[in-house]
């Protein structure tokens, strides 16, 4: 890994499937060891988004790199990068430590180190008990714990993670949380994406909101907060909905999209009606 | 909403449900369109042979045409009952959405409107093709009266056929959600039944099987709707039984009835048994896998592993590899019938051994990783360890088989002793290769999505495009092998080239072994170039 880049850089990047545009010149930058919190209204192109940056979806347009290596390069990032989809990428038919067993083959390591990693990741998501059942037999959330250790099983660099609390009780949504934690602590870099506010608020260095394939705003939750200028108490959920409100009328004419440059947005603001205005 | 409305939305919505379902199944559509292209020449022929059979009737001596009648209507009851309880087990008594039917409508409504559904489904073939065969019947009978008798005990037939099969259904459903034995061994009663089935059909045992049954129901009610049928043929049918029959309809009803709420509700409301697979933790290294694991890398050893614990817990999932085995049954029910093993048998068994071997696991290398294949992709080397793992995992589990299965039935066939080992070889080449065949097949044509390979199960198999194709290059691959070592084509063979069989034999597994090898490598390479440079969209 080269200290010297981002954890994750995109430029331009875009994607569009036929007509439609999924992502539109997505400009973004993580910084090692951090949280990037990717919020956005269901069909944002935040699944889309993160396929691109895992080398899973090849770009219409534009690039990104991952430790300054490029997402076109699948070989090189694959061992760096660590990814949960939002369904959990599991055989019913396996039991869930043959699952991690699978996944930790696939990945190389050697069988010992596996073992040990497969039996700590167990533990810690109280999975032990568990580990010998057949997967059909787990609940989503179960089934969810399996997904994320199989992601952090090879220890990436670079984690993405796509709705990683969907199914879980309040319990397992806290350890997955402190495990993010303690990932960013560790210096990993977790790029989260996520309809719950409150893990974004709690958990992520910076914030970025797609809406309609635009990055809407960027900056860290206490930030965008501030922005909003409005009375004491705003929070992110505020900030959410402001930002990925429908424009109306006389409101898009005072409220311009997203042009594709992460500067400029960054240095946006919203306005008194809670939308991003450029300065 | 009156009670009769609601029965009949419930009817309606489900048919609509189940219509738009095939729709959109081009493969359900085409064998639809397929039975129904078939159907329609019985139909007609059934309807001809049912004018025949009146004039027949109309000329004949009249004591054993009521036994016949009787007879035939028993046997068109257990039909009724066989086909319906088969229909309630497998599809009606699965509706979609049933936590919310449930809390919608009462489960006596619910099990009512299913078999209203079902009753119109079997009324809309029934009652048309019964309808022009009971005119047929009457006009060459000569007897009228003879339409409403017939169309009566159709709608009888029907009216206690369904529901019969609705409580053999619930009965079986009832005693497998109860069972904690009945839910561990439901594959395998399935894979018996099934075995059992395609037995029947080629044996030609169905009359012995379905005999017992007719003797338990010959005493009952149920024969007396042939009298029922018979009635103004003048052919002695009883107008008593005939009543009777019309009577017994009615009681049958009310008591189905009563015992389809009281199953349904003990069905829908069960607390079933819940059955916890769990798996007696080994390490695969220092187990049954331990020799593979010190051959093969550790990526390739873990896809082989995961592939055959998966087939061996879910070994529905591996049933379109029964295809090939339906073609094979027919020479082996041949050399049982026989008790002689021929020419063909070895070459029978070395060729489905052969297609079998390379779909199993290789036809579907993308497709098959489900949800995982996302971070599949994002493992090492994934175009190695996938493809080369699963073209090893049939390979492995199926060639062993093959060639002892292709060796034993040659040596009890007329081929000579090097003939045999010739065949022994191509067998093992063929059945090891055929994987390497269907890989650049199966990443061509992938599937993603699941589909029914039973009526309650759904999994991912290789789309039929691939299958065929991959069927048809096998054939081609192994056509030198069969040919060579046929008894008529390698006989011709050797007399006009004036050489041994054993060395046509020879030459058509060389050539066979060549020519697989090559469309192996080429699909292989196919293959692991599109894994590589997979992408999701």
């Amino acid at each position: 890994m080269t200290r010297d880049t981002d954890a994750i850089e995109t430029r331009e990047l875009t994607k569009r499937f036929g007509t439609e545009i999924a992502v539109d010149g997505l400009n973004l930058t993580v910084d090692h060891g951090t949280v990037y919190g990717f919020l956005g209204p269901n069909g944002a192109g935040k699944t889309t988004t993160m396929r691109m940056l895992t080398s899973l979806t090849r770009p219409t347009d534009g690039e990104a790199w991952i430790n300054g290596n490029p997402v076109s390069d699948r070989d090189a990032i694959r061992a760096s990068i660590g990814y949960l989809p939002e369904e959990p990428p599991v055989f019913d038919e396996l039991t869930g430590r043959e699952q991690l067993e699978y996944f930790g083959r696939l990945r190389d390591l050697p069988a010992a180190e596996m073992e040990t990693r497969i039996t700590d990741w167990l533990d810690r998501f109280d999975l032990s008990d568990d580990a010998d059942k057949r997967i059909d037999d787990y609940s989503k959330g179960m089934r969810q714990k399996v997904g994320l250790i199989q992601a952090l099983l090879h220890d990436p660099d670079v984690v993405f993670l796509d709705e990683p609390t969907s199914g879980l009780d309040p319990r397992a949504a806290r350890t997955v949380l402190d495990v993010i934690a303690d990932l960013t602590d560790d210096g990993h870099t977790v790029f989260l994406s996520t309809h719950i506010l409150s893990v974004v608020e709690e958990l992520a260095d910076v914030v970025g909101v797609l809406y309609e394939g635009d990055l809407v705003t960027e900056g860290s939750p206490t930030e965008l907060t501030a922005r909003m200028e409005a009375e004491e108490g705003t929070t992110l959920e505020d900030v959410f909905l402001s930002v990925t409100a429908e424009p109306g009328p006389a409101a898009s004419e005072s409220a311009p999209r997203n042009t594709g440059d992460a500067a400029a947005r960054q240095d946006g603001r919203v306005d008194d009606d809670g939308r991003v205005e450029d300065r | 909403m009156t009670r009769a409305k609601r029965l009949r939305l419930i009817a309606r919505a489900e048919l609509r449900r189940r219509w738009r379902t095939m729709k959109g199944n081009t493969t359900q559509l085409l064998a639809l369109a397929f039975a129904g292209i078939m159907l329609l020449p019985f139909s007609i022929g059934g309807v001809f042979g049912a004018y025949l059979a009146g004039g027949f009737v109309a000329g004949s001596e009249t004591e054993p045409l009521i036994e016949w009648a009787r007879v035939a209507f028993v046997y068109g009851w257990i039909f009724v009952v066989g086909f319906g309880g088969y229909r309630a087990y497998a599809v009606a008594l699965r509706p979609d959405n049933l936590d919310g039917l449930l809390t919608a409508v009462s489960h006596r409504d619910l099990i009512s409107g299913l078999l209203l559904t079902e009753l119109a489904l079997w009324s809309a073939f029934f009652l048309t093709v019964g309808s022009a065969a009971s005119v047929a019947f009457a006009v060459g009978a000569g007897s009228l009266l003879t339409i409403p008798a017939l169309l009566l005990t159709l709608c009888l037939l029907l009216a206690t056929g369904i529901p019969a099969g609705f409580i053999i259904a619930l009965g079986v459903r009832n005693a497998g959600v109860r069972s904690r034995l009945l839910s561990r061994l439901r594959t395998l009663f399935l894979v018996l039944l099934g075995i059992g089935y395609f037995a029947l059909i080629f044996t030609n045992a169905f009359a012995s099987a379905l005999e017992p049954i007719y003797r338990v129901l010959s005493p009952t009610p149920i024969d007396w709707f042939g009298d029922l049928a018979a009635l103004g043929l003048g052919v002695g049918a009883s107008p008593f039984r005939a009543i009777g029959a019309v009577g017994f309809t009615g009681v049958f009803v009310v008591v189905a009835v009563v015992s389809l709420y009281r199953l349904s509700e003990w069905l829908w409301y069960a607390d079933g048994v819940h059955i916890t697979h769990e798996v007696e933790r080994s390490d695969d290294r220092s187990s049954r896998f331990n020799g593979l694991s010190r051959i093969l890398s550790q990526p390739v050893f873990g896809v082989v592993v995961a592939d055959w614990k998966r087939a061996r817990r879910s070994p529905i999932s591996l049933s379109f590899a029964l295809y090939p085995l339906i073609v094979l049954a027919g020479p082996i029910v041949t050399a049982v019938q026989t008790g002689e093993i021929g020419t063909g048998l070895p070459l029978w068994v070395l060729l489905t051994g052969t297609w079998v071997a390379g779909s199993l696991f290789a036809l579907n290398v993308v497709g098959q990783e489900g949800a995982a294949l996302p971070v599949t992709l994002l493992s090492e080397a994934p175009e190695r360890s996938l493809v080369t793992g699963h073209v090893l995992s049939g390979a492995l589990l199926i060639a062993p088989i093959t060639v002892a299965a292709t060796v034993t039935a040659g040596i009890l066939s007329p081929h000579s002793v090097p003939v045999v080992a010739s065949l022994g070889v191509s067998a093992l080449v063929l059945s090891a290769v055929s994987g390497a065949i269907g890989t650049g097949i199966g990443v061509g044509l992938p599937r993603f999505e699941a589909v029914s390979v039973s009526r309650s199960t759904k999994a991912i198999v290789p789309s039929a495009f691939a299958f065929a194709i991959y069927s048809v290059a096998v054939l081609i691959v192994a056509l030198p092998a069969v040919i060579a070592h046929s008894g008529i084509a390698g006989h011709a063979l050797a007399s006009a080239v004036g050489v041994n069989r054993f060395v046509i034999g020879l030459s058509g597994t060389l050539v066979s072994a060549v020519f697989a090898c090559l469309v192996g490598i080429v699909s292989m390479y196919v293959a692991r170039d599109r894994v590589r440079n997979y992408r999701l969209g």
